[in-house]
């Protein structure tokens, strides 16, 4: 055993106020900031205000239920788990090799909801074709500024507009995908809504708002399948349940092989349900470093077959030590 | 569950009626019904349970001695079952469970008092699922840890475990560490530990650091936080991870470099650290570790001690120091540039700390910051050269006008008082290179200053930062509230409080002016806004204003150029238009808009290769502007053929599917919703919009629009005449729409090419050309809608209407003596104004569907109209999953039930999970 006092790791000190004004872009930056997020090393506030407005305006070209190519791999909850996400990326391929559609829920509950939210913003802003990002419940101020995201932003920067600037990007963000056209799966969030019935519906909805408590937008992002007939109110109190029935309809409706949605933590990683139908996948192993879950992600090949993946919460890696970083600066 | 600190002096004197129970077997005997007392025996001091026939006083059912280590079960809530010292197995079931409970505290008090210290009485609880009971130890003989050698930690770790699961057990440990001072005997083993690098001894003691904080006993962490040397050793300990072997934390050397900074100097320094050390605890050390418990215990520790920061620094008067640093405001050096700036990062962090706290104590605070000179600092900050103090300058405001706009009227007051000051100057400083204002001028009167406002709307348009202009955006936005003055008035938490009502006492000549009542806030609420729009918004909109009214090809390009420069603004000008129009009274916002053509402008700039963000803006706009449905701003639309800019764009967007291709089909779908007379009761602006629509864009919505709904339903809609058969009579308000039609025969379309036909507004430029290009269209502008004023008196049936255009504010403002005199409406003609007639209001509007509906007359009259929330469409989806719902009602007891256990859903409180309650929904 190692000496523990010759080991390497440490906890990363804060930079000084005067690094952090330093406002440095170059044509390097986007690559030199997603090594720098992987680090966990502080991301300058101008970078983050950067990268979010580029990649509003790649969202801006995206559909609500934006369309994916085969193969590609479906991943569903992060919550600021940064350390299981790289862990993601070292298994299951790196991002522009392997095409991901990541399920929303980026942020909240983890300690590194900016980093990881940040970390899939700047792999889109690089590969806007390789990773399609699709908004999730917690992708919202109200949610946000309860589950921990908000908080971790003014610590992390003092200030509140580093969390402006994130949830400005939510806004744009896709309701849902469709992995490989007609025939193929369709992916959202949380689940089926009362109020659509066709994937083209969705097209109407000018989704550039903050999740609204009820409707058609409310229930794709809140909704969870359930084992009862029909529509039934939701406990969470946004959404509904859906039954097998609802789940038939759709995919008979809309010639749609099967529902993709996170959501819901599954210990097993992911969960088939009415007659595979319809998957729950979920990303973050061990959630809240204390659920003791394992994580799945799903591949789409192009004959449209599906894989999981199953992979454990990551330890034993330098850096990888879950903890919080303290405030920046504090004065007496 | 127990209470350990009752006083149970009488604990088991009070006879409760029981059964006793003796085991034979597998049976349970009843021996027999009775009053149980407990007591004890006067020679011997031996306590005993004492069991008397109820029929015969003299008949002892039961004499049993509590003695030897027997332990007692409390059961179901009213069975006490023990195995006596000879072996047998007897139970008391008591009637009631107060009686039961009152033995059991005979029980803890015998234990407690030492008469019999090796008995035990445990709490079983029947477990929910199939798993076993759970049992607690309620008293009983407790194993204390020895004290602390290379050779026993695993021994102390195993019995502070064992000792972890009940409330007594717990209570007992930590009194103990505390009375003897363990931890520090802890810390010294730990230094062993660590000096002579001895591993092993270093996890375990973390690992007893770690169940130690989950004992979540507010008393043990003040214990551990008590003095630096404790603070250390926690960290230190917490530094080995046996999750993790290889590495170390280094919250040691983290605490000892940091280096708090000082603005102003204090003396009780304790309670600022121990926030700071709280924090360091929660958020790093133990980030991994903490349950909810203890989470929330960790939290209220801060809070309570943020509390006591929050009033200290009220009540040792730092901040007046702190505030007086910002008074020599001329040349400051290098040292006093650096103080001043760290003063404002440090009233930041109080102020975003008070933030957390309740109402009352924040408000006072804030109030207090205000009166003590806040805005001396705020002015500094705001002209700082470093953005970043900028922006928390704007922060500041922000988080003091969000908590509580009154504040402003509180500065109100303080002005009132203040007479010595100047006059203040409302108007904006043009020189850029100029500081913004004097500090002096920083104060807001919520009459008719625009200073703070005015300051704002510079930082908006002129700031480079992005952040700033977040900022400065969200304070504009909350100043520009149409409830300010009423917020101030109703807010009585404050008001009791309010430091200004001692300077009315004081001063009460001058402050009889300013009492607060209901009409003075309107009267008080119009000429701030008036003021607004006189003197900020032009500023403000300015860009929009001159783009409206410059040449189609020439500058347009100079200002889209500049637009290209700040998208950020304009996006936000779009977003303070559609907040504007929403919330500010009509009569006072819409003709800045109209006459100043805004909108116009908004529409030009669909027509700039400006970038698609922006473009999604001002569709979402316009949208917003429509849903209004208010009368004069669709009409000024249709007339402007502000709908051309926008299909325009749209044809543009249109075989793509993406957010723009989405917003504009919303676009279209919701003037289609709030055609339906099942959800839009006033649907007339939105025919006409409808007419307009099929009119100029049919081939549009027929053929390119095909791939939604939205085009194909919008032209059957028209097509038959809105449905109106289906309806019944004297429904709908859309009589006056059918008379006028009637009555003139219009059929003349506007603008089918913005060129060739020139807008109205264009057209008046172009009836007086020597006038300035920002002047004219104004004053052309405002005489239409004048003109358009009086069109609707005469058609006004109802005295409400009329009443309500003869209100002398309304006339007040249209008889504006500029825009009736002679030299500036000569040559308008009416039919030039396009606003002008009856005629001209419906003019591109084919008439033919319209009249074909035979709609009734009614005598409504087309009276200005107050925006009406739009709350059609989601009438009807509520409607609609009503009805889905009733049919699966049945079910839906059944699926709650079910729903709850899942593993994630989010019943009200996810137990494990939630650091804090929220009222919105709930999740995951």
């Amino acid at each position: 055993m190692s000496r523990y006092d010759e080991l390497p790791w440490k906890f990363e000190p804060r930079p000084s106020t005067s690094q952090r004004l330093n406002i440095h872009t170059s044509p390097n930056t986007n690559a030199r900031t997603i090594q720098n997020i992987k680090q966990c090393k502080h991301i300058p506030e101008a970078d983050v205000e950067e990268l979010c407005s580029k990649v509003i305006e790649l969202l801006i070209q995206e559909a609500n239920i934006q369309h994916v190519d085969t193969p590609v791999t479906i991943c569903g909850d992060i919550h600021g788990q940064l350390h299981d996400l790289l862990t993601l990326f070292k298994t299951g391929g790196e991002c522009p090799g392997t095409q991901y559609l990541f399920l929303g829920d980026f942020v909240d509950r983890g300690f590194y909801s900016l980093e990881s939210f940040l970390l899939l913003v700047a792999l889109k802003v690089r590969y806007p074709d390789r990773i399609t990002l699709v908004r999730g419940n917690h992708e919202s101020r109200q949610i946000t500024t309860v589950y921990g995201f908000y908080d971790e932003c003014v610590r992390k920067y003092g200030s509140v507009n580093v969390w402006r600037y994130c949830c400005e990007v939510f806004d744009y963000l896709s309701l849902g995908a469709i992995v490989g056209g007609k025939g193929g799966v369709f992916c959202i969030h949380g689940g089926l809504s009362p109020d659509i019935e066709t994937v083209d519906q969705i097209r109407i909805l000018d989704r550039k708002q903050e999740v609204p408590h009820e409707g058609g937008m409310c229930d794709l992002l809140w909704s969870d399948p359930e084992d009862v007939q029909g529509w039934a109110i939701s406990p969470r109190g946004a959404g509904f349940l859906f039954g097998e029935n609802e789940v038939n309809t759709f995919l008979h409706h809309n010639n749609i092989l099967l529902i993709a949605r996170a959501h819901q933590l599954v210990m097993e990683g992911y969960k088939e349900m009415f007659n595979q139908g319809l998957v729950t996948v979920w990303l973050a192993p061990n959630y809240c470093y204390r659920c003791g879950n394992i994580a799945s992600v799903l591949t789409i090949d192009d004959d449209l077959n599906r894989e999981y993946k199953v992979f454990e919460a990551a330890t034993q890696d330098v850096g990888a030590i879950p903890s919080k970083k303290p405030a920046v600066e504090y004065f007496i | 569950m127990v209470d350990f600190n009752k006083d149970r002096t009488t604990a088991g004197q009070t006879p409760r009626r029981v059964k006793v129970y003796l085991l034979q077997g597998e049976d349970w005997l009843d021996n027999g019904t009775g009053y149980c007392v407990g007591e004890v025996d006067e020679t011997s001091n031996m306590p005993f349970f004492l069991v008397r026939n109820e029929l015969d006083s003299g008949d002892v059912i039961l004499k049993s001695f509590l003695e030897g280590s027997t332990q007692y079960q409390r059961q179901q809530e009213t069975l006490i079952v023990w195995t006596d010292s000879s072996g047998k197995d007897l139970a008391l079931s008591f009637q009631e469970t107060e009686g039961c409970a009152d033995l059991c505290d005979f029980i803890i008090k015998v234990q407690q008092d030492k008469l019999c210290p090796d008995i035990s009485l445990y709490y079983v609880i029947p477990s929910m699922s199939d798993g076993d009971d759970i049992t607690e130890l309620i008293t009983g003989p407790i194993n204390y840890p020895e004290d602390p050698t290379m050779d026993n930690l695993d021994t102390i770790l195993d019995l502070i475990n064992q000792n972890s699961n009940s409330q007594f057990s717990r209570t007992s440990i930590l009194n103990y560490i505390i009375e003897n001072d363990y931890f520090s005997k802890l810390i010294q083993a730990f230094d062993e530990a660590e000096s002579s690098k001895r591993l092993p001894h270093l996890y375990t003691l973390s690992e007893i650091m770690k169940t130690l904080v989950l004992f979540n006993e507010a008393s043990l962490i003040e214990e551990f936080l008590s003095t630096e040397e404790k603070i250390l050793g926690l960290v230190g300990i917490l530094e080995y991870d046996p999750e993790y072997p290889n590495f170390k934390a280094c919250h040691r050397d983290y605490l000892k470099n940091k280096s708090f900074k000082t603005v102003i100097p204090v003396d009780k320094v304790g309670i600022f650290k121990k926030d700071y050390h709280f924090n360091f605890l929660k958020d790093v050390v133990l980030a991994r570790f903490l349950d909810d418990q203890t989470f929330n215990l960790l939290s209220s520790l801060i809070y309570v001690n943020q509390v006591e920061i929050i009033n200290y620094l009220k009540d040792a008067s730092l901040l007046e120091k702190l505030f007086e640093i910002y008074d020599e405001s001329e040349h400051c050096n290098e040292q006093q540039l650096t103080l001043k700036r760290d003063g404002v990062k440090m009233l930041h962090q109080y102020v975003l700390i008070a933030r957390s706290l309740q109402t009352h104590q924040k408000s006072n605070f804030f109030s207090f910051l205000v009166k003590g000179g806040l805005f001396r600092m705020i002015s500094f900050a705001l002209q700082d050269a470093d953005s970043k103090v900028r922006v928390f300058g704007t922060e500041l405001i922000v988080i003091i006008i969000e908590q509580d706009v009154s504040l402003v009227s509180a500065i109100d007051n303080e002005e009132t008082i203040d007479n010595s000051d100047p006059p203040l100057n409302p108007v904006i400083e043009e020189d850029k290179d100029d500081t913004i204002v004097e500090p002096k001028n920083l104060k807001l009167k919520l009459s008719d200053d625009m200073t703070l406002i005015s300051i704002l709307t510079k930082l908006l348009v002129e700031d480079r930062n992005p952040g700033l202009k977040v900022q400065a955006f969200e304070a504009l936005r909350i100043l520009l509230d149409s409830n300010i003055a009423s917020n101030g008035g109703n807010n009585s938490d404050f008001e009791m409080e309010n430091p200004r009502n001692e300077f009315s006492s004081k001063d009460s000549a001058h402050c009889n002016g300013s009492l607060i009542t209901d009409e003075f806030n309107d009267i008080n609420t119009n000429n701030y806004f008036k003021a607004f729009y006189s003197q900020v918004a032009p500023e403000l909109f300015k860009n929009l204003i001159e783009l409206a009214s410059v040449d189609q090809i020439a500058n347009k390009d100079e200002i889209s150029t500049q637009i290209r420069h700040d998208v950020l603004l304009y996006q936000q000008l779009c977003e303070l238009i559609s907040f504007c129009t929403k919330e500010h009274e009509v009569q006072i916002s819409r003709p800045f808009f109209i006459e100043n053509n805004i909108i116009l402008g908004l529409g030009k700039l669909l027509d700039t290769n400006c970038k698609l963000i922006l473009k999604l803006s001002i569709v979402r706009c316009l949208k917003n502007l429509i849903l209004l449905n208010d009368d004069f701003y669709c009409r000024y639309i249709l007339n402007s053929d502000i709908l051309g800019y926008f299909f325009r764009f749209f044809e543009l967007i249109v075989d793509q599917n993406n957010l723009a291709n989405s917003a504009c089909v919303d676009f279209v779908d919701n003037i289609l919703r709030n055609c339906d007379a099942n959800i839009s009761i006033k649907r007339h602006n939105f025919k006409l919009i409808a007419n307009y629509i099929y009119k100029n864009f049919r081939q549009f919505c027929g053929t390119r629009l095909a791939y939604v709904n939205t085009g194909r339903e919008l032209i059957d809609l028209v097509e038959n005449g809105f449905y109106e058969d289906s309806l019944q009579n004297g429904k709908f308000d859309d009589g006056f729409v059918d008379e006028i039609l009637e009555e003139h025969d219009v059929l003349t379309p506007i603008n089918e090419d913005a060129t060739n036909n020139p807008t109205p507004v264009d057209n008046s430029s172009d009836v007086s050309p020597d006038t300035s290009p920002q002047g004219s269209p104004t004053v052309f502008a405002g005489l239409q809608v004048a003109d358009l004023e009086h069109v609707n008196s005469d058609l006004a049936y109802t005295t409400e209407a009329s009443g309500r255009f003869g209100d002398p504010e309304a006339s007040g403002r249209f008889g504006d003596p500029d825009s009736n005199s002679p030299s500036s409406s000569s040559g308008m003609d009416a039919s030039d104004a396009g606003f002008g007639t009856p005629t001209d209001l419906f003019a591109g509007i084919d008439s033919e569907a319209l009249r074909s509906v035979g709609l009734p007359k009614t005598t409504e009259p087309m009276g200005v109209s107050k925006p009406e929330p739009h709350q059609g469409r989601k009438k009807k989806l509520t409607t609609t999953i009503k009805n889905k719902l009733t049919s699966a009602s049945h079910k839906i007891t059944r699926t709650l039930q079910n729903g709850s256990n899942s593993a994630d859903s989010a019943v009200p409180q996810p137990p494990d999970l939630t650091p804090r309650t929220n009222g919105g929904p709930t999740s995951n």
